[in-house]
């Protein structure tokens, strides 16, 4: 019983560090948070060498890729790329 | 207490605390899982508990990590790298949302077809038990070579085989003659918290100082997460489509099998398998990080569960990594003799045991991580540093070292720290190398010298 008492007052005392330590030492990263994305899609398809107009195509044609982004709100983005691009 | 309330009762702190750390990007696997799991097996819970403490703590660690990964681009730890490249695509084109609903009902999906799998061919190989343990002492050396080469090292890691068991031998010789007993947690913590501590070394060193040293803070960046079902529970069936959950059932079979292989190697496998057979940049991107993160947990899962239930003695990277402490926690559980979950539990128990441990971490962290992903990232990053992690799992190592061997075992548990650190920081001798040598090494010393 001893040994299990002390072993759970040392698990204590480690957490105990990480409270301390999370006071004193504050996190020196930088969280940028953002709100919508900095790019503009045409920059990012081609930057990722992709092709719009061949990205929309492929998913005129998968029904089921299709619906799921319907449904997700994301379709219109590619659309709009896309579109833009046929013309 | 009933073992089963026992076990329910562990198998939640694992999955509340662990959907926390996974939380915390680039948290090394190993030094987190061993010594959580030394405490709960030294504090005298019941093997069935322990197990089931194991499962959800894996489970819910790898969900949540998927959080770090899709919303900051960063892999949440190792298992997750193969994945960043999908996730950043998705990210970029403003979709890091769906790349993590995906993930982490792949990842579900993965962890339950492992456990039965995992189970059934554990129970298969165990026939030939007695013919692994007899020889154990080589089958060691033998995937202590192998197991080097495949490592980032390569044929360095080969050449210090021998070098790192008479150093480890040296050590155990040593230790044995001021305390009367062999030490084996000390020099796990050792290799453990390795990297950890070398790079507080670097940061103390007027040489090596500049390898680590920045001069502006890290940057992340959090992508927007758009909230796009209605409930609390999505139903990870209707997040995939069709043909992912397929795609997702079968590669976790395969990798389910595939128990002596690293989950990294594994999971690109799978997804790129699985990629190339996708057209479009959203096709494929969903596709392969839902098959990925199923591939990465079932083969975690199953490279724990097949060598307890099969031999008892640790015979795969994850058996001598993060599950180390199953196989062998002094006084509790010893592999040499096997004496550990692998004689406490039947494969009955361990599909019980397992599925609670699951069932629970899902309950948990699945919602978790699909409504509050973004609020706990930020409060994470925002309030706990690195500096805090670091000082926790260095504390918790003196601890466990303390624990076995008083200041014998902090010394021990430090010196092995920083020689396996900085062979792992420098030379790319991985900590899973490490492991199986110091397994190997008495059998290799006896041989050798005949000591």
């Amino acid at each position: 019983m001893v040994s299990s008492y002390s072993l759970l007052l040392g698990i204590g005392g480690s957490v105990l560090s990480l409270a301390l330590c999370a006071f004193i030492f504050k996190p020196s990263r930088v969280l940028t948070e953002e709100e919508t994305s900095l790019e503009s899609m045409e920059e990012i398809f081609k930057d990722m060498q992709l092709d719009p107009k061949e990205e929309y195509l492929l998913i005129e044609e998968d029904p089921v890729t299709k619906k799921e982004m319907e449904a997700l709100g994301v379709l219109d983005k590619f659309r709009t790329i896309g579109e833009d691009d046929k013309k | 207490m009933s073992i089963l309330l026992i076990s329910i009762c562990l198998a939640l702190i694992g999955a509340i605390l662990f959907s926390l750390i996974g939380l915390i990007s680039g948290t090394d696997e190993t030094a987190i899982m061993v010594p959580f799991t030394l405490l709960v097996i030294l504090l005298g819970a019941p093997p069935a508990a322990v197990f089931a403490f194991f499962m959800a703590a894996v489970l819910a660690k790898h969900l949540t990590h998927a959080v770090p990964t899709a919303l900051m681009g960063i892999p949440g730890d190792t298992t997750a790298v193969p994945l960043i490249d999908h996730a950043s695509a998705l990210r970029r084109l403003g979709m890091p949302h769906i790349a993590l609903r995906k993930m982490v009902s792949g990842g579900v999906i993965g962890a339950f077809i492992a456990l039965p799998t995992a189970v059934l061919l554990g129970q298969f190989l165990g026939q030939f038990a007695d013919f692994f343990k007899s020889a154990s002492g080589l089958i060691f050396t033998l995937a202590a070579i192998l197991i080097a080469f495949f490592s980032k090292g390569k044929w360095v890691s080969v050449l210090m085989i021998i070098p790192l068991a008479f150093f480890i031998k040296s050590l155990d010789v040593l230790s044995f003659s001021i305390l009367d007993k062999h030490l084996t947690i000390s020099f796990f913590l050792g290799i453990a918290i390795g990297p950890m501590f070398t790079d507080i070394l670097f940061a103390l060193s007027g040489n090596a100082r500049q390898t680590i040293q920045r001069d502006r803070p890290k940057e992340y960046h959090l992508a927007p997460d758009n909230k796009s079902w209605a409930g609390f529970f999505p139903n990870p069936f209707k997040i995939l489509t069709k043909r992912q959950t397929m795609q997702t059932t079968g590669t976790s079979f395969i990798s389910s099998l595939t128990f002596v292989f690293s989950p990294v190697g594994m999971t690109s496998l799978m997804g790129e398998i699985v990629g190339s057979r996708s057209k479009g940049i959203y096709k494929k991107s969903t596709s392969s990080l839902t098959t990925m993160n199923g591939v990465t947990e079932s083969t975690y899962i199953a490279e724990a569960i097949i060598p307890l239930i099969a031999f008892g003695i640790p015979l795969s990277p994850v058996a001598l990594g993060p599950a180390s402490p199953l196989f062998n926690a002094p006084p509790v559980f010893t592999s040499d003799p096997v004496n550990n979950l692998h004689n406490y539990l039947d494969p009955l128990d361990f599909l019980l045991y397992g599925a609670i441990g699951l069932i629970i971490a899902t309950l948990i962290a699945y919602p978790f991580s699909m409504n509050y992903a973004r609020k706990a990232t930020v409060l994470v990053m925002r309030f706990i540093s690195q500096e805090a992690i670091v000082a926790m799992f260095i504390g918790l190592a003196c601890l466990l070292a303390f624990h076995e061997a008083g200041l014998v075992g902090i010394v021990l548990t430090f010196t092995m720290a920083a020689i396996g650190g900085l062979l792992n920081k420098i030379l790319g001798i991985g900590s899973g190398v490490q492991f199986m040598v110091f397994y190997a090494s008495a059998w290799l010393i006896s041989v050798l010298f005949g000591f």
